[in-house]
C-alpha cells in the first residue's frame, strides 16, 4: 500500500475468507490495518463515524447479508466524502450481471476469490502492487 | 325494365284477344256487307219479277180487250180494273225498290207513261166499241198505236230488267268477292292466332320448366341447409329484428339444453344471464336505430345460460341478413367452457414450468456459488494447517492433505462447470457476424497443441451471426477433448465445413482413440467422463455444454468412431442462425 499503516477496510462475512484476507496480507508483510465489517449497513457506519480513519482501500464481497455489495456501492458512490475512497470488489461471483453493475457503480477492480489459498495470495500480491504504485486522492 | 312471365303472359293474351276482337269485327262487317248484299239481290229479283208481272198484266189487259172487242161481252172487262190497280202497285214497289238509282228512276218513269198511255189508248179503242161498235174500234185499234206502246213498254222493261240485273249481279259479286277476302282473312287471323298461342304456349311449357327446375334447385339448396343447420358442430340461431328465436338447430338444443319446441317465439335473451339479459332488448333496439354494433359481423367472446342455469362461457358470432323490409340475425354460438378450461390448465402449466425452469436456473447459480465459499473455506484450512503444522505431519499424513487440496480443486471445477452449464441460455448475449475461420485458429493459438498434434482447417470456415462466446465454447472443447485425449504419436486434427440444406454441417475429425458405439449417449450426459478423473483431470461438461449450445440454435450434434483410428464429431447450426435469435429468448 502506498500508505503504509492507512486502515484497509474488508465488508465480508465470511469468516473464513476474512481470515484468509488477514493471511494473505501477513504473509505479504502489508503492515495496514485491516477493519473487517460484516456487511454494507456496518461498513457505512463505519465509514461515516468521525471517529474513524478514513481507509485507504475497500476490499468489497458482493453477497452478504442485511446490506449487498452492490447495494453498498450505491449508497457509497452517492455519498461525496466517501465516493473517492477506491473500491476492489473481491467475490466469488462470476456473473457477468455483478461486474457490469459494479464497474457502473465506479469500482476500481473486481476479483474473483480463487479457492486455492495460494492463489488468493497472489490475488491480494497483485492488489497490494497495484495500489502501491497507484495514487490515491486521500 | 324486365318483363315478369306473369306479365309477358298477359301480354300475350291481351295480344291474341285482340286479334279474336279484330277477327270479330271483321265477321260482323262481313255478315252486314252480305246481308245487305243479299237483300239488294232480293230486291233486284222482286223487281225484276214485278217487271215481268207489269208486262204480263199489260198483256193479259189488251187479251182481255181484244176478246171484248171481238165479244162485246161486258164481263171480259171486269178484271181489268184490278190489273190497273196492281199495275200501279208493282210500279209503286218498284220505285221503292230502285230509289237509289237514277238510271233506272228515269227508265220507270217512261215505262210509268208508256203503260199509262197504252192503258189510255185501251181505253179510248173500249169508249169506241161501246159506242160506236165494233167496225169502228177495230179501225182504231188497227191504226198501230198499241202495238207501238206495247213494243215500248217491252223495251222499257227489258231495259230496267237488264239494269236491275247489273245491279243484282254486282251485289252477287261483290258479296262474293267480300266473303272471299272474308275467308282470306279470317284464314291468316286464324293462322297466326294459332301460331301466336303455339309460341305462347311454348313459351309458358319452358318457363314452367325452367321454374320447375329453379324450384326443384331451390328446394334441394334447402335441403342442403337444412342439412348443414342439422349437423353443424356449432349452434346455430336466428332472430327476427325484435330478438323472437326463430330457429334452433340440434347443437344448439344440445349446447343450451332446450328443445326447439321450448324456444320457439321466445325471445333470445333467455340464454342469457343477468346482466346481459336485461341489456340485449335495447342493444337490440339500439343497434337498429343507429346501426353501432357491438357484436354483429363481429363475433366475440360471451357468456351463455343453460337451461339448469348453469352458465358457460361460449364464442358468439351474429351475421345480419336483410330480406324484404326485414332483419334477420343468426348467431353461430360454440361452447368454450372444455377450450378455457384447458386453456387455463395449459396457462397453469406453462406457469408453473417456467417458475420451475426459472428455480432450477437460479438453483444451478445459486447452489454453485453458495457451495464455492466453504469450499475455499477448505482449501484455505487445509493449506494453512499443512503449512503451519507442516513439522507435526508424517508423510502420509501430508499426502493426504495433497488429496484434500486436489479434490478441493476438482470439486471447484465441477462448480464451475455446473456455472459454465446454467450459464447456457440464461445469460443472452449481443449476436455478431464471427468468422469460424480466424476464430478455430484462435483457439488453436490459446490451446496451444503439443508439438506431435497438427491441427488444419481443411475446408475454409463461413461466417455467421451467433453470440461470439457460446460458438467459442463449442469450437474450443471440442479441440481441447481431441488433444487431451490424443494417444497417437503424429496426431492429426481436422476442421471442416460443408453447406448441407439451409444448414452449415461441421465436422472435428481426429485420430485419436476413438469412442464404443455404446458410449455414444453417454459422452453428452453433464459430469460423464470415460476415464477415471485421476488419470485425466476433466469434469465431463464439455460436450454436454458443446450439446447444449449447439441444440439451442436448432442444430443437431453426432459422431462417428472407430477403436483406435479416432473419432469425428458432426455438428450442424442453421445458415440463418439470426432468425433463431429472436425467438430464441423465449426459449
Amino acid at each position: 500500500m502506498r500508505i503504509p499503516n492507512q486502515t484497509i477496510l474488508l465488508v465480508e462475512d465470511d469468516e473464513v475468507d476474512a481470515m484468509t484476507v488477514k493471511r494473505a496480507l501477513k504473509d505479504l508483510n502489508v503492515t495496514n490495518p485491516l477493519v473487517v465489517r460484516e456487511n454494507g449497513e456496518e461498513a457505512l457506519a463505519y465509514l461515516r463515524d468521525p471517529n474513524n480513519e478514513k481507509p485507504c482501500l475497500i476490499l468489497l464481497d458482493l453477497n452478504m447479508p442485511v446490506m449487498s455489495g452492490i447495494e453498498f456501492l450505491q449508497v457509497d458512490k452517492q455519498d461525496d466524502a466517501l465516493k473517492a475512497i477506491p473500491v476492489v470488489v473481491l467475490t466469488t461471483s462470476q456473473e457477468q450481471q455483478d461486474k457490469v453493475a459494479s464497474f457502473n457503480l465506479g469500482v476500481a477492480g473486481y476479483m474473483a476469490k480463487p479457492v486455492i489459498y495460494q492463489q488468493f495470495v497472489e490475488v491480494m500480491r497483485t492488489i497490494n502492487a497495484y495500489w502501491t504504485i497507484s495514487e490515491i486522492p486521500l | 325494365m324486365k318483363w315478369s312471365i306473369e306479365h309477358k303472359v298477359l301480354a300475350g293474351f291481351t295480344v291474341a284477344l285482340a286479334i279474336l276482337a279484330a277477327i270479330g269485327g271483321l265477321a260482323y262487317q262481313a255478315t252486314v256487307s252480305f246481308m245487305r248484299a243479299s237483300s239488294q239481290a232480293s230486291h233486284s229479283q222482286k223487281t225484276i219479277t214485278a217487271l215481268e208481272e207489269i208486262f204480263s198484266l199489260t198483256n193479259q189487259a189488251e187479251t182481255r180487250q181484244r176478246i171484248y172487242l171481238i165479244s162485246g161481252d161486258e164481263r171480259h172487262l171486269a178484271p181489268r180494273q184490278s190489273y190497273i190497280e196492281r199495275i200501279q202497285m208493282l210500279l209503286g214497289k218498284i220505285h221503292d225498290a230502285t230509289i237509289a238509282d237514277p238510271g233506272q228512276q228515269a227508265l220507270l218513269r217512261q215505262l210509268n207513261t208508256h203503260v199509262d198511255t197504252r192503258l189510255a189508248l185501251l181505253e179510248g179503242v173500249l169508249q169506241v166499241r161501246r159506242e160506236q161498235g165494233f167496225e169502228p174500234a177495230r179501225l182504231k185499234l188497227m191504226a198501230g198505236d198499241g202495238e207501238r206502246e206495247m213494243a215500248a213498254i217491252h223495251e222499257t222493261v227489258l231495259q230496267l230488267e237488264k239494269g236491275e240485273a247489273a245491279r243484282l249481279q254486282h251485289w252477287l259479286d261483290a258479296s262474293r268477292e267480300n266473303s272471299d277476302r272474308m275467308l282470306v282473312i279470317f284464314f291468316v287471323a286464324l293462322v297466326s292466332v294459332a301460331v301466336f298461342f303455339g309460341v305462347l304456349f311454348l313459351f309458358i311449357v319452358r318457363e314452367m320448366a325452367e321454374r320447375k327446375q329453379a324450384e326443384a334447385a331451390l328446394r334441394e339448396s334447402e335441403a342442403r341447409l337444412q342439412a348443414i343447420f342439422d349437423t353443424a358442430v356449432d349452434g346455430i340461431i336466428t332472430i327476427d329484428e325484435r330478438g323472437i328465436i326463430e330457429r334452433f338447430n340440434p347443437a344448439a338444443e344440445a349446447i343450451f339444453g332446450y328443445s326447439m319446441a321450448e324456444v320457439a317465439g321466445k325471445n333470445i335473451s333467455m340464454l342469457m344471464p343477468s346482466p346481459y339479459r336485461e341489456a340485449h332488448d335495447s342493444y337490440l333496439a339500439h343497434y337498429l336505430q343507429t346501426g353501432q354494433k357491438a357484436i354483429i359481423g363481429i363475433g366475440r367472446e360471451v357468456i351463455g345460460l343453460r337451461k339448469d342455469g348453469t352458465t358457460f362461457p361460449m364464442d358468439l358470432a351474429v351475421g345480419e341478413t336483410r330480406q324484404g323490409g326485414r332483419c334477420m340475425f343468426t348467431g353461430s354460438v360454440r361452447d368454450i367452457s372444455e377450450r378455457k378450461r384447458i386453456a387455463e390448465q395449459e396457462a397453469l402449466l406453462m406457469r408453473e414450468l417456467e417458475s420451475a425452469n426459472e428455480e432450477l436456473k437460479n438453483f444451478a447459480y445459486v447452489v454453485s456459488h453458495d457451495l464455492k465459499a466453504p469450499l475455499r473455506a477448505i482449501g484455505s484450512l487445509a493449506d494453512w494447517l499443512s503449512a503451519d503444522y507442516a513439522d507435526k505431519f508424517d508423510a502420509e499424513g501430508k499426502e493426504h492433505m495433497r488429496l484434500l487440496v486436489s479434490r478441493v480443486h476438482r470439486m471447484d471445477s465441477l462448480i464451475d462447470g455446473i456455472l459454465l452449464y446454467s450459464r447456457v441460455g440464461r445469460v443472452k448475449e449481443t449476436a455478431a457476424p464471427v468468422d469460424l475461420d480466424s476464430l478455430v485458429r484462435e483457439i488453436i493459438d490459446l490451446l496451444a497443441p503439443p508439438p506431435n498434434i497438427a491441427v488444419t482447417i481443411e475446408t475454409p470456415l463461413p461466417t455467421i451471426v451467433t453470440e461470439p462466446t457460446r460458438i467459442q465454447q463449442v469450437f474450443q472443447n471440442l479441440l481441447s477433448n481431441a488433444i487431451k485425449y490424443m494417444d497417437k504419436p503424429e496426431g492429426k486434427i481436422r476442421f471442416g465445413c460443408v453447406a448441407e440444406g439451409s444448414e452449415w454441417k461441421f465436422s472435428v475429425a481426429d485420430n485419436g482413440p476413438g469412442i464404443e458405439e455404446r458410449h455414444f449417449d453417454r459422452i453428452f450426459q453433464l459430469f460423464q467422463t470415460l476415464v477415471p478423473r485421476d488419470k485425466v483431470e476433466s469434469t465431463g461438461v464439455g460436450l454436454s455444454l458443446v450439446k447444449k449450445i449447439v441444440e439451442m440454435y436448432g442444430g443437431r450434434i453426432w459422431l462417428e468412431s472407430s477403436m483406435g483410428e479416432g473419432s469425428t464429431f458432426f455438428f450442424t447450426l442453421p445458415r440463418n442462425i439470426a432468425n433463431l435469435h429472436a425467438n430464441k429468448g423465449k426459449t
